[in-house]
């Protein structure tokens, strides 16, 4: 028996091992099957030019590439989806950490929930009821005119010029609950001795935010801003719901794009290289931003 | 311990990889299926033979087409219902999606070997991509083709087959609010200049002329269909022609007029506050509540009007933007139409189907309850009151939505650009150039 014992830990070995890989099997096919592959193919299809119907494909190489650097609506897009990504991250977060920091205290406790309601509510939901507000005729201006204000009231989705402000705004009110929320734990996490000590040292409020919550909460920020900066990057529904990009090009995203060059022009290969590029530019700015956050956060 | 991770993934990577190796063709069907799939894309007979044999078996057939949101659980279930009953071994299972997002469906499950066994296609050009592909069953050969009026079979054409059923047709003209016309002394408009001072007379009385949604993109482009057949297509019916041939542009033809005369309309405040706000389901309401007296519609809007507005008596007239004297013409054209998928496993059954609907009882039906006008001869389906007084100038010439003949393409930057227009970030002129730019980037 002595001289099979190495056969017998090379048996248990390789069973873990099939072990190891049979646990991981599922999660992996599932993994390759609706994300690896799609994506993989994407990559090919944006080198051909395909209607979304017929069988077959034609490969036309980097033309579709090539095609794209001087269309003009793609970079009205990509403009339009900046400047909602910036407003939305920028606001959310700064608004989610304020709220955070409300909710913490005893007497604000119960609006927790209540600001969870809308991360939980459909964006089609959403984007319903805000065209019904922002109408001509809606809530928002209705309410102006209650208050006197009739001379601010606008047409909020149907200006150009104020179009994209008005999509940001019911972004922001959809998903700031989720961004105060992962705030909340991040504030919970710093442990009570921290404060207390600061107490002691006799900091104030502003003094306590600044040198003590706000470094400790690093982590929450890195990932609240990395996530509305992705989320808003490849905003969709709200946008499709409310204007369909609409008017004109006023509010057209990379995705809105997207969906109308491949879905509506029936232009597949084009569509996808236009995914592909947003890809590259979501994935290199992702990696930027955790670069530099990680680096600020400390540990309690 | 890190090699034997590795070693795990490896093995992990290798599994799924030739997992996913087999499944390599778009559909994740079984294996046998797929393989007697592939076959019926050309017609395989001995299959299909083999299965109409057993023909008293219960078969399924799916449905799925854009008109279910107003019909379907309605006309199209008594439809189906009874021919159920006729043929009670087929049950007909509808499904439906909304006009906008209905073509992106079909398309994808054309594309991935998912094809309902019947279902709805857009006439004209746009259906052309899927019969060229071979997802459409050549109907040539069906009893009803006989049937159709001219106007109607034309849309349903693909090199020379009949490859869909038209099942109704739409007109377009200026629906408008008896009520408001009698109190002010108004009679309906017959040339561009009596249209300009009956909306000026309506506008000193403080309503809103004419209701525009054009938020909604679709509707922006309707008073140009309503204007484009009186002001081309009575003159240069081969405009569409020179157009395919490069002789014609959007630019130099009256299309740079008619935008024109459109944003005058809004320019003389002719149209209610804010209309790129303001969406097709508001511009009813506008005319519902009364603070509007036109619209601009097809008369498929006449089932919602007189829904939110059962007691306004409505009538309809075509835009007259023509000068005295001269003809105007209707924009109409056939709305729905019906096909049979290429690789049905019964197709006997679904042409049997389609001759149902073809069946004059039926069809007499479906059109009075959607208020449209018939594609078939001989038919006598009970309109809509204000539908019905586009009849006589219906007979004077009528020309298709314009869309229904152009390279697909064309359409979406047509609508952008109306909105873009209207929103003052684009002129008439650069959107005529975008558009001659899609017709020649898309036409082939």
């Amino acid at each position: 028996m002595g001289l099979r014992n190495a056969t017998w830990t090379n048996n248990t070995r390789l069973r873990t091992l099939i072990t190891d890989a049979l646990f991981l099997l599922p999660a992996f096919v599932v993994f390759a099957v609706f994300f690896a592959y799609p994506v993989i193919s994407s990559f090919y299809f944006s080198l051909t030019k395909w209607d979304g119907i017929n069988p077959e494909l034609k490969f036309i190489g980097l033309a579709n590439f090539q095609k794209l650097m001087g269309d003009r609506h793609f970079w009205t897009a990509l403009r339009n989806t900046f400047r909602y990504a910036i407003l939305v991250t920028v606001i959310q977060n700064v608004l989610g950490l304020i709220l955070a920091l409300a909710v913490t205290s005893k007497v604000y406790r119960g609006f927790r929930v209540l600001f969870l309601v809308p991360p939980l509510l459909s964006s089609i939901a959403i984007g319903s009821i805000w065209s019904y507000m922002y109408a001509p005729n809606g809530a928002v201006n209705s309410l102006l005119t209650l208050a006197g204000l009739e001379g601010l009231a606008q047409d909020w989705l149907g200006n150009p010029r104020l179009a994209l402000y008005s999509l940001v705004v019911a972004n922001i009110w959809k998903w700031t609950g989720m961004a105060m929320i992962i705030y909340l734990a991040g504030i919970q996490a710093i442990p009570k001795t921290i404060h207390e000590a600061a107490s002691i040292d006799g900091v104030d409020v502003w003094q306590r935010f600044r040198h003590v919550t706000f470094p400790l909460i690093a982590p929450a920020f890195t990932i609240n801003v990395v996530l509305s900066m992705i989320g808003s990057l490849k905003v969709f529904d709200i946008i499709y719901i409310m204007t369909q990009g609409g008017p004109g090009r006023a509010t057209e995203s990379i995705t809105t794009y997207i969906f109308s060059r491949a879905f509506e022009a029936n232009k597949f290969g084009y569509g996808t290289a236009i995914a592909v590029v947003m890809f590259a530019i979501i994935l290199a700015l992702s990696l930027i931003q955790l670069h530099f956050l990680t680096r600020r956060e400390v540990r309690a | 311990m890190k090699l034997r991770w590795l070693i795990a993934s490896l093995l992990v990577t290798l599994l799924a990889l030739s997992a996913c190796a087999a499944p390599a063709p778009p559909a994740a069907e079984a294996p046998a299926a797929s393989q007697e799939e592939a076959a019926p894309a050309e017609e395989a007979a001995p299959a299909e033979e083999a299965k109409s044999e057993e023909a008293m078996e219960p078969v399924v057939l799916e449905f799925y087409h854009w008109f279910g949101a107003d019909l379907g659980e309605t006309t199209i279930k008594e439809i189906n219902d009874r021919f159920h009953e006729e043929n009670p071994n087929v049950t007909v299972e509808f499904e439906t999606a909304d006009t906008g997002t209905y073509e992106q469906v079909i398309n994808t499950r054309l594309a991935a070997d998912d094809a309902p066994d019947i279902f709805g296609v857009f006439p004209g050009t746009k259906f052309h991509p899927k019969a060229k592909a071979g997802f459409l069953m050549d109907l040539s050969d069906q009893p009803w083709v006989d049937n159709l009026l001219d106007g109607a079979k034309v849309v349903a054409l693909y090199q020379g087959k009949v490859m869909t059923m038209p099942i109704d047709q739409n007109v377009i003209g200026v629906i408008y609010n008896k009520q408001i016309f009698a109190d002010l002394g108004l009679e309906v408009p017959t040339t561009w200049d009596e249209f300009l001072q009956v909306s000026e007379a309506i506008k000193e009385a403080g309503i809103a002329p004419m209701a525009l949604g054009l938020k909604s993109a679709w509707v922006t482009q309707l008073i140009p269909y309503a204007m484009a057949p009186s002001a081309i297509y009575r003159d240069m019916p081969d405009f569409d022609a020179k157009m395919y041939a490069g002789e014609a542009s959007f630019v130099d033809s009256p299309w740079a007029q008619m935008m024109a005369d459109y944003l005058d309309l809004r320019d003389r405040g002719y149209f209610n506050d804010s209309p790129l706000g303001t969406d097709y389901n508001l511009s009813t309401d506008l005319m519902a509540s009364g603070d509007a007296a036109m619209l601009v519609q097809g008369n498929w809007a006449l089932a919602s009007l007189r829904d939110k507005a059962p007691d306004i008596e409505w009538g309809m007239f075509p835009l007259p933007y023509v000068q005295p004297g001269q003809d105007i013409w209707v924009s109409a054209a056939v709305g729905g139409t019906i096909t049979i998928s290429a690789s049905t496993e019964h197709p006997e059954e679904a042409k049997a189907y389609l001759a149902f609907w073809a069946r004059p009882d039926i069809m007499e039906l479906y059109l009075t309850q959607k208020r449209a006008f018939p594609a078939f001869k001989n038919l006598n389906p009970e309109l809509d009151p204000a539908a019905a007084e586009m009849l006589p100038p219906l007979e004077v010439g009528s020309y298709p939505f314009l869309d229904q003949n152009w390279p697909p393409g064309v359409q979406g930057v047509m609508l952008e650009g109306i909105q873009s227009v209207f929103a003052g970030e684009m002129t008439v002129e650069e959107m005529l150039q975008e558009m001659d730019a899609a017709w020649a980037e898309n036409a082939e």
